[in-house]
């Protein structure tokens, strides 16, 4: 703690030093919205064109506010973002001014031609792998079943991977699925699959902004060694209610949102809930999964109150569910399995002055997974999950037009719960509990964007966590209950971890269109999930740094091209990248599970390290648009106890990776998707002996990860047609048809052996059979809105 | 339990679109290994299986089972006191074994040794007919192969056997399955922890046992607990139209007779099994992770198993 102090203290002085630079200077601060329903902008650009042609700016941040630091004087500020008309006001700067401004989305401007210039962020920034997609341009990505998913639109950039086919969980840069910081409004999200990855628990409807950060965390962020996906919930229309939703095969959505009072608070409210398995209870009935019943539900609730021109209150939550339930009567076996994410945020905005935007959030996060299954005389009960009290304290502060600062304070504390349940048989009952446990992180942050000249531009952040276990715990260091067990009491101290996590990030603006970025970020996660399969499933286990598990660690260094064409109509991008990852965990490969052992003791460790290089185009304007990636990645580990001690490709080892999204305006009714992506097959371990136990054949493997399954790829199109364009008309609707896997290529969703014949019988032949999982697959959405 | 039932789940979801093809896959040759199957049982002489291990997508002919058999191994078997060297027996030989041992053979084998079935060239090595050399409980027992320059060794121990302390018959849940029962079997956990169990059914005339998916239980936590246990029937090996049926799998018939051989092995024996049995099971199923065997053979695959066996045996009326 005293160590935490002491940084706090630098970092104080550090802002006083900054803070009082400049004389005879004024801030213009405020927040940009959207016109129609009050959203406010993430990102929009506000700038000023000095006589010396050189351009000063800044962009707004998570809740719309932008802060810029003036001499005295008369300017012309120009507000935009994109797919919005430009905003430009005339001020005369002699004191501090707040202007507020509400941009006017393109499509409602009608006959007013779209100015809005294409903020060259991605140029200008230190930013390296960092991808923001907007809602709009998720939605118009084809999707499976209809069903928008904003994680998989993440897939088609470069350096992310689908986990599977259909999956919903990515690998980012060599980095595994629990190595990604999930946050919806700054909730962890544990799991954010729904059944078992294959749609996403993000309704596109209720989600306004998506962040990817695949290199080079800033130092707000956190905890994980990977990647950052940060969801932002839509506040809800502060100016006028409004309802919409749609109808698709496997889910129906509704969206409520109204101002609470007009222009000063609103709430949202968003229902998605899947039918397909209880329409098909009646087919299903006489096949071998009569009695299986399956579902999902989400719910988003989002209020927000702006109670002056300094504070803001939102309020957010998120609520969802799987349901999956089995019934077979007649042999009196019965089985319910629930499980899901609950996310609860509260966060106050307040401006202490327009150079200094505080936003403190509490947070409430629980992912929770139960059995409760009964054969006869035997019942089984299991639960398992983590839940999560958080608190964050951020300041942003814009010191100066050359320093940008935010520090902060992040804590959670969290309880984990590894398979607690009961056995039942007759009358006696079996323990089955591993005990839960409990842990404190806690970090500190500091980042500053200083613009050092107009070439260079420099983040600079440092990150200090702390990690410790607590009691209650009963530690056994063998795996078995009663042996040497070491009691911890009641908030004791299991083992303590710090990491000071330094990240810098440089850029050299080459001109005005061009840059050069390098990136160096270091992070430490102390929680961790290992999954035995392809997909993470919901049993699989969040586990605690401790005893038995050392925290992960990650390097990643960076570089990158940036370059913008044509008034930034066209970007185009290279990144390198090196990541060194330590501790990392897999199963070891002849485990035995034991249904109460901690699952840790089944753990090994090793090393990991990946490369590549990702290449992306994009044309973001125009009737046609889109984007091309290509990433070229190798992905290790080395394990002592894994594959004789030799180094092998991770899982999601994957050489080339190919992306290709483009959307085409036909007229203004009908619009057009597509996308196409390619990616070499998984690494996979394939068994190469077999051999005689107990007049049976067993299998012996071969090399880890070894063998690959063949190359995956697939053209998705959709059209969407919108009928009613007319502004006065309030109801519109839009009918989406879309095909997923358009030219029905079998990819192999994995591949497994069968033995056929009889032994005794002298025919017994093994074979390897290719399992692929979506045939072409047409769907049609209809979505309402008024 | 719960990894099954999601395995389920999974294959539902799956069911409602997947498309399977064969594909050819071209696999590295293995290693040459020798693969030892062991057993010593308190009162029994031991028996030792040598096999080498074969290509994964090679035919296996059980014309050809004599090319997979090792002959010509020098076998010792010792408790670490008096010693034996083990005599190769090859299926012509075989019926020159007492008839107990013979019986004991097909018992664990599934070879009804006793019938007029050609027997494939196959051998097992044993005590010579001069030996009574047999299993005792609480002893530790080496085993010592030498083949092709090579040596092979092993060691395991016969702990106290433990029997059920009743057996009783549950009827079908489901009135149309009334020919079936369930066999309950109430037992009583050593009080130390670390007690393994592995169980072998058969029953009436059958001359050898069936074969388990489950075989194997540790007291992890049932240690000292005395509770009632499920005891299904295995597979019939040999029985035609073997369907794998919910439904009836593990039920018994009314009035069989159930002979239920309940042994004690130890961990090491235990872990063979269990990894064993879950590699055949995660055999053909996209979600069990690969699953290595554990083995206690030093230098070979396999195992060598020592038993301490109780027979518990149940006649339900017609």
């Amino acid at each position: 703690m005293q160590m935490l102090r002491l940084i706090f203290s630098c970092i104080f002085c550090f802002v006083i030093i900054l803070s009082v630079s400049a004389q005879n200077q004024f801030t213009v601060s405020g927040y940009i919205t959207d016109d129609y329903n009050g959203e406010s902008l993430i990102g929009a650009s506000v700038f000023i064109q000095q006589k010396d042609g050189k351009k000063i700016g800044t962009v707004t941040n998570t809740y719309g506010f932008y802060s810029l630091k003036l001499d005295e004087g008369k300017y012309d500020i120009q507000f935009s973002y994109i797919g919005y008309g430009n905003v430009v006001k005339t001020i005369q700067l002699h004191a501090d001014q707040r202007i507020n401004i509400s941009l006017i989305e393109g499509r409602q401007l009608e006959e007013i031609v779209v100015t809005g210039e294409r903020k060259d962020e991605n140029v200008k920034s230190t930013d390296l792998g960092k991808v923001e997609l907007g809602i709009e341009s998720i939605k118009s990505i084809p999707a499976l079943m209809g069903e928008v998913d904003v994680i998989k639109a993440l897939q088609l950039l470069p350096g992310v991977q689908a986990a599977g086919e259909g999956n919903s969980g990515i690998y980012v840069r060599g980095g595994g699925p629990d190595q990604n910081l999930v946050l919806l409004d700054n909730a962890v999200v544990y799991n954010p699959g729904h059944l078992f990855g294959f749609f996403s628990v993000f309704n596109a409807d209720a989600v306004k902004d998506v962040t990817l950060v695949k290199g080079g965390m800033p130092a707000n962020y956190g905890g994980r060694i990977s990647s950052v996906i940060d969801v932002a919930m839509k506040e809800g229309n502060n100016k006028k209610f409004e309802m919409e939703g749609g109808i698709g095969l496997i889910s129906s959505r509704l969206t409520l949102q109204a101002p609470i009072k007009k222009g000063k608070g609103s709430f949202l409210l968003a229902g998605r809930r899947t039918y397909a398995f209880d329409i098909a209870q009646p087919l299903l009935k006489r096949t071998d999964f009569g009695g299986t019943n399956y579902n999902f539900y989400d719910l988003n609730i989002k209020a927000n109150y702006t109670f002056s021109d300094k504070d803001r209150l939102f309020l957010s939550g998120y609520f969802g569910q799987d349901v999956f339930k089995y019934s077979n009567k007649a042999n009196e076996i019965g089985l319910k399995m629930p499980w899901g994410n609950t996310t609860t945020t509260l966060r106050w905005n307040h401006l202490f002055n327009s150079k200094l935007f505080m936003n403190v959030s509490f947070i409430f996060n629980d992912y929770k997974f139960m059995f409760d299954g009964n054969q006869l005389d035997f019942a089984f009960k299991i639960k398992s999950g983590v839940r999560d009290y958080n608190a964050k304290f951020n300041l942003e502060h814009y010191a100066s037009n050359k320093h940008q600062l935010k520090y902060g304070i992040d804590y959670t504390y969290h309880i984990f719960t590894p398979n607690v349940g009961t056995a039942k048989t007759g009358d006696t009952q079996f323990r089955l509990s591993e005990g839960m446990k409990y842990a404190h992180e806690l970090a500190g942050y500091i980042t500053d964007d200083w613009d050092i000249s107009e070439r260079f531009k420099i983040t600079t952040g440092f990150r200090l966590s702390m990690f410790q276990q607590v009691g209650p715990y009963n530690f056994m260091p063998n795996g078995v209950y009663g042996q040497d067990t070491i009691q911890y009491k009641k908030g004791q101290a299991v083992k303590t971890w710090w990491g000071p996590e330094p990240r810098i990030a440089l850029r050299y603006a080459i001109d005005g269109e061009q840059s050069i970025k390098a990136g160096f970020a270091m992070n430490y996660q102390y929680i961790h999930l290992v999954s035995s399969t392809n997909s993470t499933l919901p049993t699989d286990l969040w586990v605690p740094s401790s005893s038995l598990v050392d925290p992960q660690q990650g390097f990643q260094y960076n570089v990158g091209y940036f370059r913008n064409f044509k008034e930034n109509n066209y970007e185009f991008s290279a990144e390198l990248y090196y990541k060194n990852m330590k501790n990392q965990i897999e199963y070891a490969d002849d485990r035995i599970e034991i249904p109460n052992e901690e699952v840790e003791h089944s753990y090994v460790f090793g090393k990991g390290w990946s490369y590549g290089m990702e290449l992306f185009a994009k044309k973001t304007k125009g009737k046609f648009n889109g984007w091309i990636g290509y990433t070229l990645s190798y992905t290790w580990r080395k394990f002592p106890d894994l594959n004789s001690g030799k180094k092998f490709p991770a899982r999601y080892d994957r050489r080339h990776d190919i992306s290709i999204n483009v959307n085409y305006e036909i007229n203004d009714k009908l619009f057009l998707g597509g996308t196409w992506v390619y990616a070499t097959g998984n690494a996979t371990t394939l068994p190469i002996e077999k051999y005689l136990v107990d007049f049976v054949l067993v299998t012996g493997y071969g090399e880890r990860n070894a063998f690959r399954i063949p190359a995956y790829h697939r053209m998705d199109l959709s059209l969407t047609y919108k009928p009613n364009k007319k502004p006065e008309k309030r109801f519109k609707s839009e009918y989406n048809f879309s095909i997923y896997n358009v030219y029905n290529r079998k990819n192999t969703y994995f591949i497994y052996y069968k033995q056929d014949g009889d032994l005794l019988l002298g025919n017994l032949k093994t074979k390897a059979v290719s399992v692929s999982l979506f045939p072409i697959i047409p769907s049609f959405t209809w979505n309402f809105k008024f | 339990m719960r990894f099954n039932f999601l395995h389920i789940v999974l294959l539902f979801v799956l069911m409602m679109t997947a498309c399977e093809k064969e594909i050819t896959v071209h696999l590295p040759t293995p290693e040459d290994a020798i693969v030892v199957e062991g057993y010593i049982e308190n009162d029994l002489p031991p028996y030792v299986y040598l096999t080498k291990n074969s290509a994964y997508f090679g035919d296996f002919d059980v014309n050809d089972l004599g090319e997979y058999f090792v002959k010509g191994a020098k076998i010792t078997v010792s408790n670490g006191k008096d010693s034996v060297e083990l005599m190769e027996y090859s299926s012509d030989l075989i019926s020159l074994l007492p008839d107990s041992q013979r019986v004991e053979l097909s018992k664990f084998f599934g070879i009804p040794l006793d019938s007029n079935m050609h027997l494939p060239d196959i051998s097992v090595y044993t005590i010579p007919l001069n030996s009574t050399f047999v299993g005792e409980i609480g002893k530790t027992y080496f085993l010592r192969i030498e083949i092709g320059g090579k040596v092979i060794t092993s060691r395991t121990s016969i702990p106290n056997p433990v029997a059920f302390m009743s057996l009783r018959e549950n009827p079908h849940p489901n009135p149309k399955n009334d020919t079936l029962i369930q066999i309950i079997g109430h037992i009583k956990d050593p009080d130390t922890l670390g007690n393994f169990y592995r169980y072998f059914t058969r029953k009436n005339s059958l001359p050898y046992y069936t074969k388990g998916i489950e075989t194997v239980l540790d007291d992890i936590f049932a240690n000292g607990k005395e509770f009632d246990i499920q005891v299904p029937y295995g597979w019939d090996r040999y029985a035609e139209d073997q369907e794998f049926d919910v439904n009836t799998f593990g039920y018994w018939h009314k009035g069989d007779t159930c002979y239920i051989k309940l042994s004690m092995i130890d961990k090491a024996s235990y872990e063979f099994w269990k990894t064993l049995e879950n590699e055949l099971r995660n055999q053909g199923s996209p979600f069990g992770s690969i699953q290595k065997i554990r083995s206690n053979i030093n230098g070979g695959l396999g195992i060598w198993n020592g038993m301490g066996s109780t027979m518990n045996i149940y006649y339900s009326k017609k």
